[in-house]
C-alpha cells in the first residue's frame, strides 16, 4: 500500500477522525478540569543546628558528608510512626499513618542543612494545619530523644496550589491524539469490512481508477406513454 | 441540438425518451471528461463495459452516443453482445448486424440503421452465433472497427457484462478506451477489483468509471452543488417578482 493510498484510507472518513479527537478531547479536559479534586501544597524549609556552640565536623567535605546523614535521620525522623500519630491525633485525621505518610515529602536541598517539607492535601487550611503539627511534634520528637541536634525554620509554612496546569493540557492532547488514532483504525476496519460502491472517493479509493461521471436515476414517467 | 437521451425500458424505438435536467447535465459531464480525456489520449473508439448484468450499461452507452451525436459528431451505437441482443427484440427482427459481418464479411454499411437521432447511426448485433468468442477475437473484427473508425467520429460499443463471458475483455482490448459502469451501492467490491486488474492485464485503456444508478436525492445532495444554487437563486427571483 503506497503512502498516497494509506492516508486517503486513513483520513476517508474525516468527520469520524476528527469527531473522535474532539470527543476523546473534550471528554478529558471536562474530566480533569470539572471532576478533579485540586490539589493544595503547604512548604517549609528548616535547617539543621547542631548542639550549641558545635560544628559538624573540623572540614567541610566531613561537614556536607555529616549534614547528609543527619538529614537522612531527620527525614525518617519526620515521617516516623510516632510523629505521625501525633499530627493524626492533633489535626484530626482521617486514615493512618500510612496514608499520612503518603501526603509528606521531604527533600534535603543538596550540599546544605537545609530540608524541604512539602504536605499535599486537597484543602488549604489541613495542608497548613498538617505541616504546623508536623514541625512541633518533630520538634518534640527531638527533645524527647535527648537529641543533640536541633533545626531552625528558614521559611514558614506557605500553601499554594498544586501546578497542574502542563498536564492538564498535555492529557488533552494525548485524547486527542488516541481520539484520532481511534478514528484512523476505525477507517481502516469500515473499509475492511463495509466494501460497498456509494461514492465517487470510494470508487476512486477501492478500484484506483478516476469516476469520469455520475448518473442519477430518472424519476420521470416514459414520455412516449403519455403519448400514446 | 436536442436533448433526447434513451430509456432502455423503451420498447420500440431507440430514442423518444426526456429526461430531467439533472440526468442530461449528467451525460454532459460525462462527455465533457471524455472530451477533456481526449486532449491527451484520442478516442474513437470507446466501449462500455460492466461486472455484471443489470448496472445500467447499455443505457449509458447509449445516452453517450446520443450525447456525442447532439454535439455533432457522427457516432455509430454498436451492440456487441452476440449471445444476448438488447435492442434486437426492440427493434424487430434484424438479420443483419455485427455477427453476419464478421460471420459472413457482409458490408457493415449495409447493416447500419438510423437510429433517429441527427447523426447517429446504429449497428445491431445481428442473429444469434455460437462461436462469438472467435469471432470478436479475430482479425476480422479489428478490420471492421478500423473501417468503420474512419467513416464515423465515434463509435460506442455496448459490450456483454465481463462476469459472464470473455467477449467484452475481447472487445475492450481493440478499442481505444473503456469505461467501466458501476452500479450504485455495489456490494461486491472485489469482484471489481478483479475485474479491473483482469483489464488492465488485457492492455485495455481504461477511460474511467461512471457510477450508475444513483437516486436522484442523494445526486443532488452530493453532486450538485451548482444546479441548487442556481435554483434556489431562481427561486428567488421568482418570488421578488
Amino acid at each position: 500500500m503506497g503512502l498516497k493510498l494509506f492516508l486517503k484510507t486513513a483520513f476517508s472518513r474525516l468527520w469520524l477522525v476528527v469527531l473522535l479527537s474532539v470527543a476523546a478531547a473534550l471528554c478529558v479536559g471536562l474530566f480533569t478540569a470539572g471532576l478533579s479534586v485540586p490539589q493544595f501544597e503547604s512548604t517549609m524549609k528548616i535547617m539543621i543546628a547542631g548542639a550549641e556552640g558545635e560544628g559538624f565536623s573540623t572540614s567541610v567535605f566531613d561537614e556536607i558528608r555529616s549534614a547528609q546523614l543527619i538529614g537522612a535521620d531527620f527525614s525518617e525522623i519526620i515521617t516516623s510512626h510516632s510523629v505521625l500519630s501525633s499530627v493524626i491525633n492533633d489535626t484530626g485525621l482521617k486514615g493512618d499513618v500510612d496514608t499520612l505518610k503518603e501526603l509528606i515529602q521531604v527533600q534535603q536541598i543538596q550540599d546544605t542543612r537545609i530540608l524541604v517539607i512539602t504536605v499535599t492535601y486537597t484543602t488549604q487550611e489541613k495542608a497548613m494545619e498538617i505541616i504546623d503539627s508536623l514541625q512541633r511534634n518533630f520538634k518534640a520528637k527531638l527533645a524527647a530523644m535527648g537529641s543533640p541536634q536541633s533545626f531552625m525554620i528558614v521559611d514558614e509554612p506557605m500553601v499554594h496550589i498544586k501546578p497542574n496546569g502542563s498536564y492538564y493540557i498535555l492529557y488533552i492532547l494525548l485524547a486527542a491524539f488516541g481520539g484520532m488514532v481511534l478514528g484512523i483504525t476505525l477507517n481502516f476496519i469500515l473499509d475492511e469490512f463495509i466494501k460497498r460502491i456509494d461514492s465517487v472517493d470510494i470508487t476512486e479509493r477501492l478500484l484506483g481508477i478516476q469516476v469520469i461521471g455520475v448518473i442519477p436515476n430518472s424519476t420521470l414517467h416514459r414520455s412516449d406513454k403519455n403519448d400514446k | 441540438m436536442t436533448n433526447n437521451h434513451v430509456s432502455k425500458k423503451n420498447s420500440n424505438s431507440l430514442v423518444q425518451f426526456e429526461f430531467e435536467t439533472d440526468v442530461q447535465e449528467a451525460y454532459h459531464f460525462l462527455r465533457g471528461n471524455i472530451s477533456f480525456y481526449e486532449r491527451n489520449n484520442p478516442l474513437k473508439t470507446i466501449c462500455v463495459v460492466s461486472h455484471s448484468r443489470c448496472e445500467g450499461k447499455t443505457a449509458v452507452a447509449m445516452n453517450l452516443a446520443v450525447s456525442f451525436a447532439n454535439c455533432g459528431q457522427k457516432t455509430l451505437f454498436i451492440d456487441s453482445d452476440l449471445r444476448k441482443p438488447v435492442y434486437e427484440k426492440r427493434l424487430g427482427s434484424t438479420d443483419k448486424g455485427l455477427a453476419t459481418i464478421l460471420f459472413r464479411n457482409d458490408d457493415p454499411n449495409e447493416s447500419i440503421l438510423n437510429a433517429q437521432v441527427e447523426k447517429l447511426f446504429y449497428l445491431p448485433c445481428g442473429r444469434d452465433v455460437e462461436n462469438t468468442y472467435e469471432m470478436l477475437s479475430s482479425s476480422r473484427f479489428r478490420d471492421v472497427l478500423d473501417r468503420l473508425s474512419k467513416e464515423y467520429d465515434k463509435i460506442i460499443i455496448d459490450t456483454p457484462a465481463l462476469s459472464n463471458v470473455i467477449d467484452g475483455y475481447e472487445i475492450a482490448s481493440v478499442t481505444d478506451g473503456a469505461i467501466i459502469v458501476i452500479r450504485n451501492r455495489f456490494p461486491e467490491t472485489q469482484r471489481l477489483v478483479n475485474m479491473v486488474k483482469q483489464l488492465k492485464m488485457a492492455n485495455v485503456n481504461i477511460i474511467g468509471a461512471v457510477l450508475n444508478k444513483v437516486p436522484m436525492n442523494e445526486y443532488r445532495r452530493k453532486y450538485t452543488w451548482y444546479h441548487d444554487d442556481w435554483q434556489v437563486s431562481r427561486k428567488k427571483k421568482a418570488s421578488a417578482v
